[in-house]
């Protein structure tokens, strides 16, 4: 199979994945109430700024509420269509992320299509897709995220780990559960310095090197926004689980 | 359309539950392969899956068993399905083969696959028979009270499904299973107070909550109430604007409708602000917008409504003085708990306000001071925060909060209520004043 006609099998089963969440819509009825609560954060944002809208809700992760700030402030859309067009852009690039993983464990392209296939019908997912929700885009980076560690540990580059950073930092800006690919991490590079016998010391010392790498990058994306976030009233952290933050802020100051 | 999702749920009957299943069957598959290394080579980005598989399901186990869905496990399950497939193809062939020579392995994948995405499609299209029966209830419900503002329903169900249909719709929706008589009573009497009408879904006599044999400690009220009329599976409406439909037979039933349908109860919920915001709250659901725009009206089932009542109850206003400058009566009065020193209609005039709140309560205990505006008729409009204050001493402590004159001016504002609401700690406002 040729990489064109692999593109053009992704493409199409990319955009059937998106046409069952666009007919899942029309059954949906009702908002859900987390739309709500996005939708009236992201109103308040664009009117009367971040204090107010982190005032009304402080510990939602921003970026549902300022995606949808963005289509309302900027293109002056409705949030809950700015919500969707990025719920849906998301959605549509999910199934790369499973094709990308099928690939890399067992270099067959029909089977990584057919992982493709499944993400796209993947019936929670699509059930959810279609709502703005951060379900979606927290899979997504997830998964993008989990592609980029397994293609980096396949491929034996290192370029990889940044891509998971940035997709970690970008989930636990979406849900305050990002802070678990990190975890993954070490938890795998636990196991593996345990489980490999040989050069042992080396690949503790190169693994500890990317999880600095790691650490630093996913740090870079989230303190700024934290800090921001937590002028204007916020309660999010993008270490939920344990207060680093507080320790590193007590060793500033 | 209809018809579309009509081929669809057919598909899903028919295919739904075989899809489940074969999602199972390659799992089970994969499990042989990979305990015989058939197929997949042992490397570290296998252990990488396996590690982000094993704490997803570890850390989301609560999840898992409070039955709610969880959409990333199966996300991450989809390329080891995969794995599964070509195992899946070679099993059945084998099986297959000696009973149907014609038969290939590309005939076996395309039907597991036909099956899958069938059986996906189905699924997506699909919602629970349950589901889709309560949602017609809540819509019929929605469209019956529509005109009529400060109606607030309450649907009760036995199922799991009826507390994120009352999510998914708006419309209160509370879960009620296995109660026994005097429980199921008592838990209704406490739900009058925050809904006029109860309407509750009769339960199949077989699965429901009530059942018929009042020797097993378990009853069906709506058997004591109106018995000859009970049709399982149709929706049966307690009332308080109706009482005499359903004053027959019982002691207690009388007992509790008398207690709850007379005016001196209605006085009771004119009385009490808590009651009286809450009902205008909830109402908002029901005259005509899409969504309540005040999280707080969510209803008793929602878990928004929860954490800010747990919140609220931590916040006692004792007293408040009226507000000169502004025409407001308040209404709260002492030692009362919850949120609130509710105004009525203001007149205003240029120039900013101040709001003085005399707190007291556990250090670092944070609360938020709110400005809820209505329109004609006490529509409500917006909630506009103004403040936040946070205790730094446990003792008496005057707070100032400035509020500009521009939010009174808000498009079509006719009166406002000041909202306090506890978001974390203990809070007591021993004193509120506005003025000018």
């Amino acid at each position: 199979m040729s990489k064109v006609q692999v593109i053009y099998i992704l493409l199409a089963i990319c955009l059937f994945g998106s046409l069952l969440r666009c007919g899942r819509l029309f059954q949906e009825q009702y908002l859900k109430r987390d739309e709500i609560h996005y939708i009236e954060m992201a109103n308040l944002w664009a009117d009367d700024g971040v204090k107010t809208a982190y005032s009304f809700s402080a510990g939602i992760p921003p970026v549902m509420p300022f995606v949808m700030m963005v289509g309302v402030r900027l293109l002056g859309v409705d949030a809950l269509l700015a919500g969707r067009v990025f719920v849906f852009t998301l959605g549509f690039f999910f199934p790369l992320s499973l094709y990308f993983i099928t690939f890399q464990i067992l270099k067959d392209q029909k089977l990584a299509l057919l992982a493709a296939l499944l993400a796209a019908l993947q019936p929670v997912y699509a059930r959810l897709g279609c709502l703005v929700l951060r379900d979606t885009p927290y899979i997504c980076f997830f998964m993008f995220a989990v592609a980029s560690a397994v293609w980096s540990i396949y491929s034996k580059r290192i370029s990889g780990w940044f891509f998971f950073a940035i997709f970690s930092a970008l989930g636990a800006l979406t849900r305050k559960e990002g802070i678990e690919l990190i975890m993954i991490m070490f938890l795998w590079m636990g196991g593996d310095i345990y489980l490999k016998q040989s050069d042992r010391m080396a690949r503790t010392f190169k693994l500890a090197g990317i999880a600095l790498v790691v650490l630093f990058i996913y740090s870079l994306i989230t303190i700024p926004v934290f800090l921001y976030l937590k002028s204007n009233g916020s309660t999010w952290c993008p270490f939920p689980l344990i207060s680093l933050y507080k320790l590193l802020l007590c060793l500033l100051t | 359309m209809n018809f579309l999702i009509t081929c669809f749920k057919g598909i899903y009957l028919y295919f739904g539950m075989i899809a489940k299943v074969l999602f199972v069957v390659l799992g089970v598959m994969l499990g042989f392969a990979w305990f015989n290394r058939r197929r997949i080579k042992m490397h570290s980005g296998v252990y990488f899956i396996c590690v982000a598989i094993g704490f997803i399901l570890i850390s989301r186990i609560p999840i898992l068993l409070s039955s709610r869905y969880f959409a990333l496990l199966p996300a991450l399950l989809i390329p080891f399905a995969v794995l599964g497939f070509p195992f899946a193809t070679d099993f059945f062939y084998e099986r297959l083969q000696t009973k149907f020579k014609g038969v290939k392995k590309k005939h076996i994948a395309t039907v597991l696959l036909f099956l899958i995405i069938g059986g996906s499609v189905g699924k997506i299209y699909s919602p629970p028979k349950r589901k889709d029966y309560l949602f017609r209830i809540s819509s019929v419900i929605r469209k019956a009270n529509e005109k009529q503002p400060g109606f607030n329903p309450l649907i009760i169900d036995y199922s799991e499904d009826i507390v994120r249909i009352g999510y998914y719709s708006g419309i209160s929706a509370k879960k009620i299973r296995h109660m026994k008589y005097n429980e199921f009573w008592d838990k209704l009497y406490s739900l009058f107070r925050y809904h006029e009408v109860i309407y509750i879904s009769a339960a199949d006599q077989t699965t429901g909550i009530f059942k018929k044999n009042q020797t097993t400690g378990f009853v069906d009220p709506l058997d004591l109430v109106v018995s000859k009329e009970i049709v399982p599976g149709k929706i049966y409406r307690f009332s308080i604007r109706r009482p005499k439909e359903f004053l027959k037979k019982h002691e207690r039933t009388e007992y509790i409708i008398n207690e709850f349908f007379t005016k001196k109860y209605e006085q009771k919920i004119n009385k009490s602000p808590i009651l009286c915001f809450l009902k205008e709250q909830k109402a908002e659901y029901l005259i005509g917008k899409h969504y309540i725009k005040l999280p707080i009206g969510w209803g008793l089932h929602c878990e928004a409504y929860k954490k800010s009542r747990r919140k609220v109850t931590n916040c006692r206003i004792e007293s408040c003085k009226g507000l000169p400058g502004v025409d407001i009566v308040t209404d709260i009065s002492a030692g009362q708990p919850h949120l609130g020193v509710f105004s009525k209609e203001f007149s205003v005039t240029d120039g900013s306000y101040f709001i003085d709140l005399c707190l007291e309560g556990d250090d670092d205990s944070v609360g938020l001071l709110s400005i809820i505006l209505y329109g004609n008729n006490h529509l409500f409009l917006k909630t506009i925060p103004v403040g936040r204050f946070r205790i730094d001493d446990s003792k008496e402590t005057w707070y100032r909060i400035p509020v500009s004159n521009d939010i009174f001016n808000y498009k079509g504002a006719k009166s406002f209520r000041l909202l306090i609401k506890g978001q974390r700690g203990k809070i007591t406002c021993k004193q509120l004043k506005m003025y000018k």
